[in-house]
C-alpha cells in the first residue's frame, strides 16, 4: 500500500498557517452497512418462516441524498463488496436456508435458482467478497427471498456492505470530479456486467452411496465467468466438472469436499478464471461419501455474468486494452 | 494473461476476450484409479502419479487433502527418465497440504506438463488404515495452438522451471521425539546441487518448544533481539501450519551445502514428537556459477 497516498487523502498542508491539517470536507466516501429497508423492517431483525411454511420477501433499499443537485444524478450509491448475514439463535454456521436475491430497478436476476445461504453470506471475520462488486444506486431496491430449509422459524439480520459514495459533497471540486467520473464508470459497466452466483437447476439431494449428475445452465443472455467454488453440505462428497459443450474436464480425477471447497466466509478461489460461454451448460456430478441416508449438496459458483459479444483480442486490443474501474 | 473483460475509457463494456478460454482452473489428483489411497497401517505406499495430459501445461500454486490421521508424504517431480526430488525427506501432509478452504500455498508455482509429471510416496503414521486424498490445484493453459503466445510463454516457464523449482526441507534424521524438558539440537544441510530461498515455515508438534534457527555458516540466527543477541522463540509465534503457514516478507537465502541448526527446547514434560518443514526455492547452483 502507498501510505503517502493514504496520508495525503486525509491530511493536507494549509499554505496559509503553514500546518498540515486533517481535510475535514474530503468525505465522499465513507464504509457503509446497509441493513434491511426499515420501512419494512423496523428493527432489521427479519424473521424466516418455518420449513415449509411460505416467507414473505424482504429487501434492501439505497437511501437518496444530494446538496443543491451537486450529486449529478448519482445520489448516494454504496458500492457493494461484502455480505454479511447472522443467525439470532444459531450464528451463521448453523443458518440453514435457501436464499435468491433479484434487483427489482434493472429486473436483475442474481442467480440461476436459489442458492444456500452459506455459500453466499459470510460473517465480518470472513465476509461473503463479491469478485465483481455490485453498485448499489440510490432509489434502487435488492429482493431476498429466503426459505428455511429444515427446522423452525428463524430470525436473522443480513447486510449489504462495502464503501458509500457521496458525490454531492462540494470540497474539494477536483475529488467531486474524480468520484462522478469513477460512478459513470459504473454506470456503464453495470450495464454488461453483474455479481453472478450459479448452482445447480435442481437440488441436490443423495442417498448414501448415491452418485448423480446436474446441471448448470448459464443461459443465452450472457456470458458467465467463474471466480470461486463454494458448497454446504449434510455430509462429504466427491465430485467433478464437466462443460458439456467442449467435454472440457476441470479436473483430473474426483475431488472432495474437504479438499477442494470451502463455504462463503473460505471459498475454493479459482487460480485463474474460468469463462463459461452464453448457452454453455456445465455438468456436476457427486457421490455421496456419507453415510446419511440423506444428503444435501448445495453447491455454488461464485462470479460474474458479463453482457457482450466474445471477441478476438488483437484486431481491437489498441483502442480497448483498459482495466476495471479503480 | 491479457483482461478478460474489454471496455472502454469510459467503463462501456464492448467484449469478452476469447483468449480468457486459454486459460482454466485445474485440480490434479493422482491418477485413477488411485484418487483415493488407503495406505496400511502404519506402512508406506507409492509411487503415485499426479499429471496432465497433452492439452496443456498447468502451474500447480496451491495443495490441498483429505486424509483420516496423520501420515508423511514425499514429492518429487519426473521428467522422462530424470527424477527430481523436490524435498530432501518426506515431510508430514498437514505442514505442506491445507484443505479445500485453506490451500497450502506453493512457495513457487510447479510447472507440470505430459512431460513432467509429480510423483508422491506415502508413509502411514497411524494405527489404522488411513484414506488420503490429494489435490494440487492449478492454473491451466489449454491449448498452445489457439494462441501463439502461449509456445513462448511455456519455453519461458521450462526455463524458469530449470531455474527454480519449490523445495521443502525437513530434519536430516525426519521427525523428532523431544524428551521433556530437554534441548535438542537438529540441522538440516543445504543440497549440494542448488540454493534454497526459505520463504515458509509450517510444523505438527504434540506440545509446544522453543525454537532458535541459526545458520551455520555465519553464526547467524533468523532472530534477531536487542543488542545482537539471540534466543528461540515459541514455536506457535514462529510456525505456521498447511492451512496457514507463516511466511516471510521477505526470502532468506541458504547456499548449497549450507547447514542450519535447529536448536529447539521442549517445553513439555512428555514427549513432544515434531515435524518441521521449511519451505522454499530451490534456485540452481550451475547458473550461478
Amino acid at each position: 500500500m502507498d501510505y503517502s497516498k493514504l496520508i495525503s487523502k486525509v491530511f493536507e498542508y494549509d499554505r496559509v498557517t503553514k500546518r498540515i491539517v486533517t481535510r475535514r470536507n474530503n468525505r465522499y466516501v465513507l464504509p457503509a452497512w446497509l441493513m434491511f429497508d426499515t420501512s419494512d423492517v423496523p428493527t432489521g431483525v427479519f424473521t424466516v418462516a418455518a420449513a415449509g411454511a411460505a416467507t414473505r420477501p424482504v429487501g434492501w433499499k439505497q437511501p437518496f441524498t444530494s446538496l443543491n443537485g451537486l450529486d449529478a444524478g448519482f445520489g448516494q450509491p454504496l458500492e457493494v463488496k461484502y455480505l454479511l448475514l447472522s443467525d439470532s439463535s444459531v450464528g451463521l454456521s448453523g443458518a440453514n436456508y435457501e436464499v435468491s436475491l433479484f434487483e427489482m430497478g434493472m429486473t436483475r436476476r442474481f442467480m440461476n435458482r436459489a442458492c444456500h445461504v452459506r455459500t453466499i453470506f459470510g460473517d465480518a471475520k470472513y465476509p461473503g467478497r463479491l469478485k465483481e462488486s455490485f453498485m448499489f444506486w440510490s432509489q434502487h431496491q435488492v429482493q431476498a427471498q429466503f426459505n428455511a430449509i429444515t427446522g423452525g422459524a428463524r430470525n436473522l439480520r443480513a447486510y449489504l456492505a462495502g464503501a458509500q459514495y457521496y458525490p454531492w459533497v462540494p470540497q474539494p471540486k477536483e475529488s467531486r470530479d474524480k468520484v462522478v467520473e469513477y460512478l459513470g464508470k459504473w454506470k456503464k459497466r453495470q450495464e454488461s456486467v453483474w455479481p453472478f452466483w450459479l448452482t445447480t437447476e435442481v437440488p441436490v439431494t443423495l442417498a448414501a452411496g448415491q452418485e448423480a449428475s446436474f446441471q448448470m445452465l448459464v443461459g443465452q443472455d450472457a456470458h458467465f465467468l467463474a471466480s470461486s467454488v463454494t458448497a454446504v453440505s449434510d455430509g462429504n462428497f466427491e465430485w467433478d466438472l464437466l462443460e458439456v459443450k467442449t467435454g472440457q474436464q476441470l479436473s483430473s480425477g474426483r475431488i472432495t469436499f474437504n479438499n477442494s471447497l470451502g463455504d462463503a466466509r473460505l471459498p475454493y478461489v479459482l487460480p485463474v478464471p474460468y469463462l463459461v460461454p452464453a448457452g454453455f451448460r456445465l455438468r456436476l456430478t457427486v457421490k455421496s461419501l456419507s453415510g446419511l441416508a440423506t444428503n444435501r449438496i448445495f453447491f455454488t459458483i461464485q462470479g460474474r455474468r458479463i453482457n457482450g459479444p466474445l471477441v478476438d483480442v488483437p484486431r481491437i486490443l489498441c483502442n480497448t486494452d483498459v482495466g476495471e474501474p479503480q | 494473461m491479457q483482461d478478460t473483460i474489454l471496455s472502454r475509457p469510459d467503463g462501456t463494456v464492448v467484449g469478452v476476450n476469447q483468449r480468457a478460454r486459454d486459460f482454466m482452473p485445474f485440480m490434479i489428483t493422482p491418477n485413477a484409479p488411485n484418487t483415493n489411497i488407503v495406505i496400511p497401517a502404519g506402512l508406506g505406499v507409492g509411487e503415485f502419479t499426479m499429471m496432465v495430459s497433452g492439452d496443456g501445461p498447468a502451474s500447480v500454486c496451491g495443495l490441498a487433502a483429505e486424509r483420516d490421521h496423520g501420515c508423511k508424504v514425499l514429492l518429487k517431480q519426473q521428467e522422462g527418465r530424470n527424477i527430481r526430488p523436490l524435498m530432501n525427506g518426506a515431510c508430514h501432509i498437514d505442514t505442506i497440504f491445507g484443505t479445500g478452504q485453506t490451500p497450502y500455498p506453493m512457495p513457487q508455482p510447479l510447472f507440470i506438463d505430459e512431460l513432467r509429471r509429480l510423483t508422491v510416496t506415502l508413509t502411514d503414521l497411524g494405527t489404522t488404515p488411513n484414506n488420503v486424498r490429494l489435490n494440487a490445484l492449478s492454473a491451466r493453459a489449454t491449448s498452445s495452438e489457439a494462441d501463439p503466445t502461449l509456445a513462448k510463454a511455456r519455453r519461458r516457464q521450462d526455463f524458469r522451471q530449470f531455474l527454480e523449482i519449490p523445495y521443502w526441507y525437513t530434519f536430516d534424521n525426519g521427525f523428532i521425539d523431544m524428551t521433556g524438558l530437554t534441548v535438542f539440537e537438529q540441522v538440516i544441510t543445504i543440497a549440494p546441487d542448488h540454493h534454497f530461498m526459505l520463504s515458509q515455515l509450517s510444523k505438527i508438534s504434540t506440545a509446544e518448544f522453543f525454537i532458535d534457527i541459526i545458520d551455520i555458516a555465519k553464526g547467524e540466527s533468523l532472530i534477531y533481539a536487542p543488542q545482537g543477541t539471540h534466543y528461540g522463540v515459541s514455536s506457535k509465534l514462529l510456525f505456521g501450519d498447511g492451512n496457514y503457514p507463516y511466511c516471510f516478507l521477505e526470502p532468506r537465502l541458504f547456499q548449497v551445502n549450507q547447514k542450519i541448526l535447529l536448536r529447539m527446547s521442549n517445553q513439555a514434560v512428555g514427549v513432544n514428537t515434531v515435524f518441521l518443514t521449511l519451505g522454499g526455492v530451490a534456485v540452481a547452483d550451475r547458473l550461478w556459477r
